[in-house]
């Protein structure tokens, strides 16, 4: 478990790219945050189907505002911050 | 433990860097075999104390038979061939002076052990590999390669072909599932090494990352390119220097 408890985002995260990188680092023990533009819901599913944690939320990587209100949820919902 | 059971060869096993390396596959589950003009005896003893598995013996990677031994003994000891990583090198000793005062012995020395030694024994794995139908060669570069060190030709000239090399062999090993990658160091202050404290200064201020190197510091970038997570990588320089050079 070489990633465990430690906060990993991955924008994007609810492309299937995304969804292997995720899927790779929950099973190492990582906390995944995965906003996207899109839905990323199917991938928290398959997370947490197999035991991991997950979140995700809409964010416009494009626009600060978003993407801070994202790094500050994450920031709060873990007890770190891994980018 | 990522590398359970695997056969892992380690040339220049004995020396700093290439105990490093020893460790850092053993603590994963590797049989490590570590062929040495020196003994690395001391690096077996190291990993057998941690319950590991090694073996060292005596090789000159320049001479074929001697590799050649070499490996057909690991492969019957170990039950195969599953990494090579093409560590020894002709460094500690060289004979420093601008290339124009450079005896010819003292260049073809270098190109003997850096270069044909690290193709004769990808070239005695090669048919274990072939029969495993997988492998993973590992050659050690040098930054010198990349930022031209001066004076001592011979060596910057054969690590400069070792990333040349690995391209070659990734070409003519990618239809048997063989992938040759290597990796540049950049000036690794290896432990109890002397080094000018103004020059490993000057080394630290060329990086992002300042500080000074360290052997382990490369460990984890070649158990990379050993393991599973690298298998569609073939033929590539990865520059482990703390971001004193960018390369790609």
């Amino acid at each position: 478990m070489r990633f465990k408890d430690k906060s990993v985002v991955i924008t994007g995260g609810g492309g299937k790219i995304a969804k292997a990188y995720a899927m790779a680092f929950a099973k190492e023990g990582a906390k995944v945050a995965l906003p996207d533009i899109a839905s990323a819901d199917h991938v928290i599913k398959a997370i947490e189907d197999m035991g991991g944690t997950a979140i995700s939320m809409a964010c416009d990587v494009s626009d600060e505002k978003s993407v801070k209100a994202t790094a500050d949820e994450v920031a709060g919902s873990s007890a770190l911050l891994t980018f | 433990m990522r590398f359970t059971d695997k056969s892992v060869i380690i040339t220049g096993g004995g020396g700093k860097i290439g105990k490093a390396y020893a460790i850092g596959f053993a603590k994963e589950g590797a049989k490590v075999a570590l062929p040495d003009i020196a003994s690395a005896d001391h690096v077996v003893k190291a990993i057998r104390d941690m319950g590991g598995t090694a073996i060292s013996m005596a090789c000159d990677v320049s001479d074929e038979k001697s590799v050649r031994t070499m490996v057909d003994q690991v492969a019957k000891e170990f039950g195969g061939v599953d990494v090579l990583v093409n560590n020894a090198a002709y460094f500690m000793s060289v004979k420093k002076s601008v290339f124009w005062e450079m005896a010819v012995d003292e260049f073809d020395k270098a190109m003997a052990v850096n270069v044909r030694g690290s193709w004769l024994c990808a070239k005695a794995a090669f048919p274990y590999m072939k029969q495993q139908g997988k492998g993973k060669i590992i050659n050690i570069s040098s930054g010198t390669a990349l930022n031209g060190g001066q004076n001592y030709i011979h060596y910057v000239t054969s690590k400069g072909a070792l990333i040349a090399m690995t391209r070659a062999m990734a070409k003519e090993l990618g239809d048997y599932n063989i992938c040759v990658n290597t990796v540049s160091p950049g000036f690794v202050v290896t432990e109890g090494r002397q080094v000018d404290p103004a020059f490993n200064a000057s080394r630290v201020a060329s990086r992002a990352l300042k500080r000074t190197q360290v052997e382990n510091d490369l460990v984890g970038t070649v158990m990379f390119l050993a393991s599973p997570e690298s298998d569609f990588m073939t033929g590539q320089l990865l520059n482990v220097d703390g971001g004193a050079h960018f390369v790609g």
